[in-house]
C-alpha cells in the first residue's frame, strides 16, 4: 500500500463522480428557453408544438402523504391525486356558492326515501383500458366506508352506523344505493373525493391496507400518475382516454417547495408556472412582478379548539371567543385575505348559517372569565409546525389572550405529535388547525359526539339529535331551519374560538390561462392552457 | 494588524454579552408585544430596527434572542465539557472494562445524526430552552470525552507518571495533578473554539424549527421566520444573519488567539 | 494485524445494532405512527386500525419489533417503504449514492479551491485576504449560508433549481472552504519547513514546483482529515439537503421520520451508522499508517 495507490483510488472516485455529476445537470433541462423581455418578467416559450404538449409546473407547500385517494387527508394528496380520481359527483363553484353535480353519474333518481338509483354516463375508461362499471363503483364506495377516514365520516350517522345499508347493482351502468335511512347530504358526500372510484380488482386488492405502488394508482381522471418521488414531485401525464374534455396540458409536475421563498422565487423566476400557500404578504410584490394572483374564499375555518373537557364552564369558552379581535387579525395579519368568522361554515356553502358576532368585547370577556372564576390561569395552545402562519396566529392568540386575565403557553410541534396529541390523545387546553370540510353537513359532523375530528371533544345531544334530523328531513325549508339551529348551538356553546376564514391564494404566471380555483385549495386545470 | 483583529472581536463579544445580560433595561419594547397595526415596518427612530411579521420591536427582540442563543450556547458548553471531560478522564484512567463500556456509548451518541439527537431530548425534556441545551449538550459531550480521553492517555504512558505510581501516589492525585493538568492545556482551547459551534448549533436548531418556543426569541427562529419576508422586508432577516456571523467569526478569532496565548504559555513553562 | 481488523470490524457491529436500536426506540416513543400519518384528523375503525397494526407489526413491543427487523436486516430483507411501496433497500441505495455524490463533490470543489487559495497565499503571498475570507466561510453554519445563498438568487430573481446538486454542493463548499483552507495551509507550512524542502531551494526549484512537493507531503495527513468531514456530509448535511430538496440521505432522515416510515428509518440508520464506524476505522487505519512518517520526521 503506498501512495501511487491512494492517488489512483480518489482518482478513480473524481471520474466516477464527474460522470455522475455531469449527468445530474444535463437532465431535467427540457425543451424551454427563457427568454427575458425588457420588462422585468421573464416569458416562458415552447420550443416544440404549443399548447398540446404543454407542461404545467405547479408549486405545491407540503407533501403528499399517501397515493391512495381513499386515504387522502391534505389538501396536497387531493390536489395531485383529483387529477387522477374522480367520484360520482363533482363540486363546482361558481364565484359565490358551491354546488353539487352529477359527473361520472349521468343521471339519478331517488326511488325513495330510502333508495336512490344511479345510472353511469356510457365510455367512461379507466386509465388501464378497462370500462368503468357499476361493480367497480360498489367496490370503491364499500372500500371508502371500511379503510377511509373521511369516507367513513361522511358516511355515517350520528350513531356512528353506515348510512349505506347495500348497493345493488342492476346491471353495468345501473345500481341502486340502500340506506338504511333518509340521507340527504347523501349526494353531496359522494362528490368527494374520499369517495373517489377506482378499478374493482384494485379495490380488492388492497382491501386491507392503503395502496402503496405507483402501478395501481388508476382512476378515471383526465391525468395518470407516472412518478412520485416522496418529498420532491410528481409527476402526471395526461391521459388521452378521458371520457370528458381533454385537458391541453400534457404534463402536470408538481413540484413541493415547502419553504415560502422556494414558492415565491420559483414562479418569479418561471420554474414553476403556478404556486400555492401564497401568503397574503406577498401579494403585492407579485403582482408588481407581473404575476397574476387568484383569490377565492376558503372553506377552512381557522379556530383555536378549546377542550370542552378540561374546560366545561361555556362562560369561558364564550369569553375566549370575546376576547379576540378578529378583524384586526384578517385586516392586519391576513391583510384582509380571510373573512371574520360570522358562523361555522364558510359562505360558500349552500345553508351556512351568519351568526350573532362575538365581537371584540374585552370588559365582556373579563367579566365572564371572573364569573366562572377562572381568571388568572394558565394554559397551553397547541400549534404545529407546518404552517408557520398558525404559528403566528397563536402568537397573537396569547396576547389577545393575556389582556382578559389568562396566561397561555405556547407550545409547537411536529406535525404528526400534534394530530396524535390533540385528535387522539385529547390532550390539550388549546389547539390552533383548521378543518377544511367539503359539504355543510360534513363541517358540521365534526362537533357530533365522539367523531373522530372532534378534537376538543364537544358533546352535545342536542347537536346530534338535530345533525340526525336533518339527515333524515326531506323538506327543503325545513332542513334549512334545522340547519341554522344546529350551527346556532354550537356557535354558542364555542367549543372552539371561531376565528376566520381564510381566503385560498393562488399565484400564476401571466402565460397560464384558463385557471379556476375551488374553495378547498383546490385547483381546476379543466380548461387550463398556456398562452 | 493582527492584535487589532483580534481586539475588535473582542470588543463584539463584549458589547454583545452586554447587550445580553442588560437585555431587559436596554430594550425598548417587550419582545413580545404583538402590534398588528405596524407590521413589517423600515427601520425608524421609534423602532430602530424596524419591527417583525407581528409588529414587534426587531432591536428589543434581538437583545434578548442574544440573552437565549448565549445563555443556551454557554449552558451546553459548560455541561458537556464537564461531563465530557471528567467521563473521558475516569475512562482513561479506569481503563478495561469502563472504558469499552463507556467509549462504545459515546461512539453511538457520535454516530447519531444531530437531528436524531434533537429528537430524542425533544421526546424526553420538552422543547424550550432546556430541551435545547440538552440537545446541544448530548451533541458536543462526546467531541470533549474523546479529547480528554486520548489527552488523559498520552500523559498515562508518561514516564514521570510511573515513577509516581511506584512512590505510591494514589490514583485521585494522578488524576488531578498530572492529567488534570493536561487535560487543561488541550480542553480549555477547543471548549472556546466549541462556544461557537454552540451558537451554531442553536442557530441550527432554531432554523429548522426545534429550538425554543414562541414567542421566546432566539438568533435561529428569527431567521426561520423572518426569510419569508425577504421580498417585503430584507432587513428582517439580515440582522439576526449578521449577527450571528459576527459572533461566530469573533469567537473563533478569540479562539485563534487565546490558543497562540496558551501554546506560548505552556511552551515558556 | 488481522486480529485488530476483526475485533475493529465486531465492534463496528456493536455499534451499528446499538444505534438502529437506539434510533427506532426513539422514533417509535415519538408520539404518532404510521397510522396517524395515513389517516390525519380522522381516525379509523378499531378493527382496520388492528389490520394496519398487524401489517406494520405495530401490535408488538419495541423490543420484539427490533430484533424482528435485525433479522432482517441481516438477512438482506430491508422491507418496504410504508406510504411508497419501494423496497428500503434500493430507496436508500439511490439516496445514499445521492449523498455520497454530494459528499465527494463537495471534497473536490473545496479542495480544488483550497489548493489555489493556498497556493496564491503561500507562494504568492496573499495571505492576509485568503485568513479573511477563511474566516467568513466558518462564520456560519452550512444551513444559514444555503439560506443566504437561496435568498440572494430569489432577490435576483434567478431560478433556483430544487432537487439538482448544485445548490447543495455551493452551501457546502463555501461553508467548508474556511476549514480546509486552514487546514491545508498549516500543513503546506509545516512541509515548507522540512529539511528537504530547503535542499530543493538550495538546488533552484521554482517556488511553484516546490509547492507541488510540499502538497505531496501534506496529501496524507489532508487525506484524513477531509475523509472525517465527507462521513459528517453524507450522514449530516440534514439541513441542507432539506432547504434545497436534495434527494440525499438526510432529506430521506426528514421525511422518513415525519410519516414515522419504521422500515426506512431502520435501513437508514443501519446504513449511516456503519458508514460512519467503517470511515472512523479506517481513519485509524490511515493514521497508523501516517504515524510512522511523523514520528519519523520529530
Amino acid at each position: 500500500m503506498n501512495r501511487k495507490f491512494l492517488y489512483l483510488v480518489i482518482l478513480i472516485i473524481i471520474a466516477v463522480l464527474a460522470s455522475y455529476v455531469s449527468e445530474s445537470f444535463l437532465t431535467r433541462r427540457g425543451a424551454f428557453i427563457t427568454i427575458t423581455v425588457p420588462t422585468t418578467s421573464t416569458t416562458v416559450y415552447l420550443l416544440s408544438n404549443p399548447m398540446q404538449n404543454a407542461t404545467l409546473r405547479i408549486a405545491l407547500s407540503t407533501d403528499i402523504s399517501t397515493i391512495d385517494i381513499h386515504y387522502a387527508t391534505g389538501v396536497a394528496d387531493f390536489e395531485v391525486l383529483g387529477n387522477v380520481y374522480e367520484s360520482l359527483f363533482r363540486i363546482t363553484y361558481n364565484g359565490s356558492k358551491l354546488a353539487y353535480i352529477p359527473w361520472l353519474v349521468k343521471e339519478f333518481k331517488q326511488l325513495n326515501d330510502t333508495a336512490w338509483l344511479f345510472v353511469l354516463r356510457n365510455g367512461i375508461m379507466f386509465q388501464n383500458g378497462e370500462r368503468l362499471t357499476a361493480y367497480d363503483v360498489k367496490a370503491s364506495l364499500e372500500r371508502s366506508m371500511r379503510l377511509s377516514g373521511i369516507g367513513k365520516q361522511l358516511l355515517t350517522d350520528a350513531k356512528g352506523r353506515p348510512v349505506i345499508s347495500d348497493i345493488v347493482i342492476i346491471n353495468d351502468t345501473a345500481f341502486i344505493i340502500m340506506l338504511r335511512e333518509p340521507f340527504t347530504p347523501l349526494i353531496e358526500h359522494l362528490a368527494h373525493l374520499s369517495t373517489a372510484i377506482m378499478p374493482r380488482d384494485i379495490a380488492l386488492k388492497y382491501w386491507n391496507g392503503p395502496i402503496n405502488s405507483t402501478q395501481d394508482v388508476i382512476g378515471t381522471g383526465p391525468f395518470m400518475l407516472e412518478s412520485y418521488e416522496k418529498g420532491s414531485r410528481a409527476v402526471l401525464k395526461r391521459f388521452d382516454g378521458y371520457w370528458g374534455r381533454k385537458p391541453a396540458i400534457q404534463n402536470l409536475v408538481y413540484l413541493i417547495l415547502p419553504d415560502a421563498n422556494a414558492r415565491i422565487s420559483a414562479i418569479l423566476s418561471g420554474s414553476v408556472d403556478i404556486a400555492t400557500g401564497v401568503s397574503p404578504d406577498m401579494v403585492n410584490t407579485l403582482r408588481a412582478q407581473g404575476i397574476e394572483v387568484y383569490r377565492v374564499t376558503g372553506v377552512r375555518l381557522v379556530l383555536v379548539a378549546i377542550n370542552c373537557l378540561r374546560i366545561p364552564d361555556v362562560r369561558v369558552r364564550q369569553a375566549l371567543n370575546y376576547a379576540i379581535n378578529r378583524s384586526a387579525i384578517v385586516k392586519e395579519l391576513m391583510d384582509g385575505y380571510a373573512q371574520v368568522a360570522m358562523g361555522i361554515a364558510s359562505p360558500v356553502f349552500p345553508g351556512a348559517a351568519v351568526l350573532e358576532p362575538y365581537n371584540y368585547n374585552v370588559s365582556k370577556a373579563r367579566e365572564l372569565i371572573e364569573e366562572a372564576g377562572f381568571a388568572g390561569k394558565k394554559l397551553t395552545l397547541l400549534v404545529s409546525t407546518r404552517s408557520p402562519k398558525d404559528v403566528q396566529l397563536a402568537q397573537v392568540v396569547q396576547q389577545y389572550l393575556k389582556a382578559v386575565g389568562v396566561d397561555v403557553e405556547i407550545v409547537q410541534m411536529e406535525h404528526t405529535a400534534f394530530l396524535k396529541r390533540v385528535f387522539i390523545d385529547h390532550d390539550f387546553d388549546l389547539a390552533i388547525y383548521g378543518p377544511s370540510p367539503s359539504s355543510l353537513y360534513y363541517a358540521l359532523t365534526y362537533w357530533r359526539t365522539n367523531a373522530s375530528l372532534n378534537g376538543p371533544q364537544y358533546s352535545n345531544p342536542e347537536v346530534d339529535m338535530l345533525l340526525d334530523r336533518i339527515a333524515r328531513e326531506v323538506n327543503e325549508s325545513k332542513r334549512l331551519e334545522l340547519y341554522r339551529d344546529v350551527q346556532e348551538v354550537i356557535w354558542r356553546d364555542a367549543p372552539a374560538m371561531w376565528l376566520y376564514f381564510e381566503d385560498v391564494v393562488v399565484a400564476a404566471r401571466p402565460s397560464v390561462k384558463g385557471l379556476q380555483i375551488l374553495p378547498f385549495q383546490k385547483l381546476v386545470l379543466d380548461s387550463v392552457y398556456i398562452g | 494588524m493582527r492584535g487589532l483583529v483580534a481586539k475588535i472581536s473582542l470588543g463584539i463579544i463584549f458589547a454583545e454579552i452586554f447587550l445580553a445580560l442588560l437585555a431587559n433595561f436596554i430594550a425598548p419594547y417587550p419582545y413580545y408585544r404583538v402590534d398588528l397595526e405596524n407590521r413589517l415596518r423600515p427601520p425608524s427612530p421609534t423602532h430602530i430596527l424596524g419591527t417583525d411579521p407581528l409588529g414587534r420591536d426587531v432591536f428589543s427582540r434581538l437583545v434578548y434572542a442574544l440573552r437565549i442563543s448565549f445563555a443556551v450556547a454557554i449552558l451546553s458548553l459548560a455541561v458537556a465539557l464537564l461531563i465530557g471531560t471528567a467521563l473521558g478522564m475516569v475512562s482513561a484512567i479506569l481503563g478495561s472494562v469502563t472504558d469499552a463500556v463507556l467509549s462504545w456509548i459515546f461512539d453511538v451518541v457520535y454516530a447519531m445524526p444531530g437531528f436524531f439527537i434533537a429528537i430524542a431530548i425533544l421526546l424526553i425534556i420538552g422543547s424550550g430552552v432546556m430541551g435545547t441545551a440538552a440537545a446541544i449538550s448530548l451533541t458536543l459531550t462526546p467531541i470533549f470525552f474523546r479529547l480528554s480521553r486520548s489527552a488523559a492517555r498520552g500523559v498515562l504512558v508518561k514516564q514521570y507518571v510511573e515513577v509516581a505510581k511506584a512512590l505510591g501516589a494514589s490514583t485521585l492525585r494522578i488524576a488531578l495533578n498530572y492529567v488534570g493538568r493536561e487535560l487543561m492545556a488541550v480542553v480549555i482551547p477547543a471548549a472556546v473554539y466549541m462556544l461557537s459551534d454552540a451558537i451554531a448549533l442553536e442557530a441550527t436548531l432554531g432554523v429548522v424549527g426545534l429550538g425554543v418556543n414562541p414567542p421566546t426569541p432566539s438568533l435561529g427562529n428569527m431567521i426561520s421566520e423572518y426569510k419569508d419576508y425577504v421580498f417585503v422586508a430584507p432587513w428582517l432577516v439580515a440582522t439576526p444573519i449578521a449577527i450571528i456571523a459576527l459572533t461566530i467569526a469573533s469567537l473563533n478569532i478569540l479562539a485563534k488567539e487565546l490558543d497562540k496565548k496558551l501554546n506560548a504559555f505552556l511552551e515558556a513553562a | 494485524m488481522w486480529l485488530h481488523i476483526l475485533k475493529k470490524l465486531f465492534y463496528v457491529l456493536l455499534v451499528v445494532l446499538t444505534t438502529t436500536a437506539v434510533l427506532y426506540s426513539v422514533a417509535r416513543l415519538f408520539p404518532g405512527d404510521p397510522i396517524t400519518v395515513l389517516y390525519g384528523e380522522t381516525a379509523p375503525s378499531p378493527d382496520i386500525r388492528k389490520l394496519l397494526e398487524a401489517r406494520l407489526w405495530l401490535d408488538k413491543p419495541i423490543y420484539a419489533q427490533l430484533l424482528l427487523y435485525w433479522k432482517r436486516l441481516f438477512t438482506g430483507d430491508w422491507g418496504v417503504s410504508i406510504f411508497s411501496g419501494e423496497p428500503v433497500l434500493t430507496l436508500i441505495l439511490r439516496r445514499y449514492i445521492n449523498s455520497l455524490a454530494l459528499a465527494l463533490a463537495t471534497t473536490i470543489t473545496t479542495t480544488a479551491l483550497c489548493v489555489l487559495l493556498v497556493y496564491l497565499s503561500t507562494v504568492k503571498g496573499y495571505d492576509k485576504i485568503f485568513t479573511q475570507l477563511a474566516t467568513v466561510s466558518t462564520s456560519m453554519p452550512a444551513v444559514l449560508w444555503g439560506i443566504v445563498l437561496m435568498l440572494v438568487l430569489a432577490l435576483l430573481k434567478m431560478p433556483i433549481p430544487f432537487g439538482s446538486i448544485v445548490m447543495p454542493l455551493a452551501t457546502l463548499t463555501i461553508a467548508g472552504v474556511g476549514i480546509f483552507y486552514t487546514i491545508l495551509k498549516n500543513l503546506i507550512e509545516k512541509a515548507f519547513s522540512e529539511p528537504f524542502i530547503e535542499m530543493y531551494r538550495a538546488v533552484g526549484m521554482s517556488r511553484a514546483r516546490l509547492f507541488i512537493r510540499a502538497l505531496h507531503y501534506a496529501m496524507p495527513v489532508y487525506v484524513t482529515a477531509v475523509l472525517y468531514r465527507l462521513g459528517l456530509i453524507v450522514a449530516g448535511a440534514i439541513a441542507t439537503e432539506t432547504l434545497f430538496s436534495y434527494p440525499g440521505m438526510g432529506k430521506l432522515l426528514v421525511d422518513a421520520f415525519s410519516s414515522r416510515d419504521y422500515p426506512v428509518l431502520l435501513g437508514w440508520s443501519a446504513m449511516i451508522s456503519s458508514t460512519l464506524a467503517l470511515l472512523n476505522i479506517f481513519g485509524d487505519l490511515l493514521h497508523m499508517y501516517i504515524d510512522p512518517r511523523i514520528r519519523e520526521e520529530k
